[in-house]
């Protein structure tokens, strides 16, 4: 009797410690996970990738969506292919644009008095190269429980005449209207000091917004691995580039003793777009 | 008596002291600002008509709370440098709604800061659209707010694009149409011998070479192979970076080169060996696609360090002809 407890005790204790030890036994399953509040989307490729692409900077990674999958067969398959990111160039710095202010105070603009006011741009980016912004008003400035306006700047006239590609000076007092001049990294190289200026470009009129800045190299300074989708990220090498760039825009408003008082506002529109 | 007026004095003066701290603590006030950032920055589609499917993108708010709203637009390439200018209204046959529960494309929605939002955009192709390539933009846009104050005012409103490049196809094959519309650089000296052009440049100066391809087929393309500067034995290959270069338009492309600032040029060629340079490109588009060559040669030469020794030889010889005619002149005298 006190044999067959012993073996059933015994029994009981090898069927437990098995037990423990295949539940103590998991697998690492690997998955992107894409979810908000209410929506959730599992990518479930990234096993069969052939391993993670690992970054030698601080061991993170990044994969793009098309991972695993051999492009022509998962057409016919599923009847589409998505690439998601550059093929060829691995990031942790994603595309971020940053405005200091959303409103610049012109103040009680007096005539023959300019006024200006300035918004700090700055633009971040790892990826592939070039980025742009660009810059539309929606009309000029206009009296906000009226219909009078404050027309957009020509500059200062004559041979120093600006137009919304084309910046001019802008220092004479008698000049009137409302623009704006571009300061820092990236700018379009007609604005040759801080008294050139342009009109914005007007939404009203169709005008094609304006570059206020572009460049190709807010970017790590690396050397991609081109064309081979499977490669692990590239080392960093050479002398680094900053990954962000800033400028700033100063709008500039001038009055006429005939402009009738008021208050004058506009929307101003910046859009920025890494390139394709 | 005396007590009391200490005490109204005293409790006059700790009220001026409050008034006056209370006056002076100013809380500082920000400026609102916008810090957005839209992931991932760009998205390749190739899909088969009537089919539908949905992207994730992840939009976060590093600056103050703001409305936001996500708008789709269509855009086209400007120029040969990755411009492009991007469509006021929505058009083209590629339907888009988004499939969040708590919002709608064009409706704007309350941003918190620091937080982040999945927004996941489906794309629907219906069936008959002919093959060809449809490029879109997904914009998440801040709604301008006007508090104006009594104060005259520019409204900023910040807008963040990520391309979304759409190639439809029923068979699962795209045209691949192209050709090198340049491949120049710009010599210091250039002259004709007999019937052959020789090109020249100073071996200490940097020499951006520019290669643009021109695509005329209905989708895009992404041009693979290298740019290979040969003199003498030795040779250096660039690899070319595959670029997207959209359908009907045209590009200059780049190659893997470290410290290359310049936006228009393919590749610098730097610290030249003097010689005789062949430089080509050889460029194709993926398996079974043509390639393409073309190949242009100059000779470099330290031409500053030469035109320099000039110089300072002809001084020399100037000094030495003058002394010559002074000693004549002295010995006739």
């Amino acid at each position: 009797m006190k044999h067959i407890t012993y073996n059933i005790k015994k029994n009981l204790t090898i069927f437990v410690l098995c037990v423990t030890c295949y539940m103590l036994y998991v697998t690492c399953v690997s998955a992107i996970n894409m979810q908000s509040n209410d929506y959730r989307i599992q990518f479930g490729k990234v096993d069969s990738g052939g391993g993670k692409m690992t970054d030698p900077v601080d061991d993170t990674y990044r994969l793009s969506s098309s991972i695993g999958q051999e492009a022509a067969k998962e057409f016919q398959s599923s009847g589409y292919v998505i690439k998601a990111g550059f093929q060829y160039i691995y990031s942790r710095i994603p595309f971020t644009f940053y405005l200091s202010t959303i409103r610049v105070d012109l103040g009680n603009l007096l005539p023959n008095t300019p006024a200006t006011g300035t918004i700090t741009l700055k633009v971040s980016f790892g990826g592939a190269g070039q980025y742009i912004v660009t810059a539309r008003a929606d009309a000029p400035l206009t009296e906000i429980q009226g219909t009078d306006t404050i027309s957009f700047t020509g500059c200062n006239g004559g041979v120093d005449t600006c137009t919304i590609t084309n910046a001019k000076l802008w220092t004479s007092a008698s000049a009137y209207g409302f623009g704006y001049g571009m300061t820092g990294q990236d700018i379009p190289a007609d604005f040759i000091s801080s008294s050139y200026f342009r009109p914005f470009a007007n939404r009203l009129t169709s005008e094609t917004p304006a570059t206020v800045m572009q460049s190709a190299n807010v970017t790590a300074d690396i050397t991609p691995t081109p064309a081979i989708p499977l490669t692990a990220a590239p080392a960093l090498t050479g002398v680094p580039r900053t990954t962000t760039h800033e400028a700033i825009i100063t709008m500039k408003a001038n009055i006429s003793g005939l402009q009738p008082a008021g208050t004058y506002a506009t929307v101003i529109r910046f859009l920025a777009t890494p390139s394709f | 008596m005396k007590h009391i007026t200490y005490n109204i004095n005293r409790i006059l003066i700790a009220f001026v002291l409050s008034v006056t701290c209370y006056m002076l603590y100013v809380t500082s006030v920000a400026a609102q600002e916008v810090n957005l950032s839209l992931d991932p920055p760009i998205v390749q589609v190739k899909i088969k008509p009537g089919k539908a499917i949905p992207i994730a993108y992840t939009v976060e708010n590093k600056g103050d709370p703001t409305n936001l709203q996500f708008l789709i637009r269509p855009f086209t390439p400007v120029g040969q440098l990755g411009s492009l200018t991007v469509s006021s209204q929505l058009e083209g046959p590629v339907q888009f709604n988004l499939e969040n529960t708590d919002s709608e494309l064009e409706k704007p929605f309350f941003f918190p800061s620091r937080e982040k939002r999945q927004a996941v955009l489906r794309i629907s192709i219906p069936p008959g659209i002919p093959d060809g390539d449809y490029y879109y933009m997904i914009l998440g846009e801040t709604v301008p707010a006007f508090a104006l104050a009594g104060q005259s005012t520019g409204v900023a409103s910040a807008a963040i694009g990520s391309p979304l490049l759409i190639t439809i196809t029923e068979s699962g094959i795209t045209e691949v149409k192209a050709s090198i519309a340049e491949f120049s650089f710009k010599p210091d000296l250039t002259f004709t011998i007999g019937n052959k052009t020789v090109r020249i440049v100073d071996n200490i100066k940097d020499v951006p070479i520019v290669c643009s391809l021109r695509n005329m087929g209905n989708n895009l393309i992404q041009p693979m192979g290298t740019i290979v500067d040969r003199v003498g034995t030795s040779k250096k290959e660039y690899p070319i970076i595959p670029q997207n270069i959209l359908s009907n338009s045209q590009r200059v492309i780049k190659v893997a080169q470290e410290n290359n600032a310049q936006a228009n040029s393919t590749v610098v060629l730097a610290h030249l060996p003097i010689g005789y340079h062949t430089v080509s490109a050889k460029i194709s588009f993926g398996e079974n696609t043509p390639i393409l060559f073309k190949e242009l040669s100059f000779v470099a030469l330290p031409i500053r360090l030469m035109s320099t020794t000039g110089m300072v030889l002809c001084v020399v010889l100037l000094f030495f002809i003058l002394r010559f005619f002074q000693k004549g002149r002295k010995k006739g005298n």
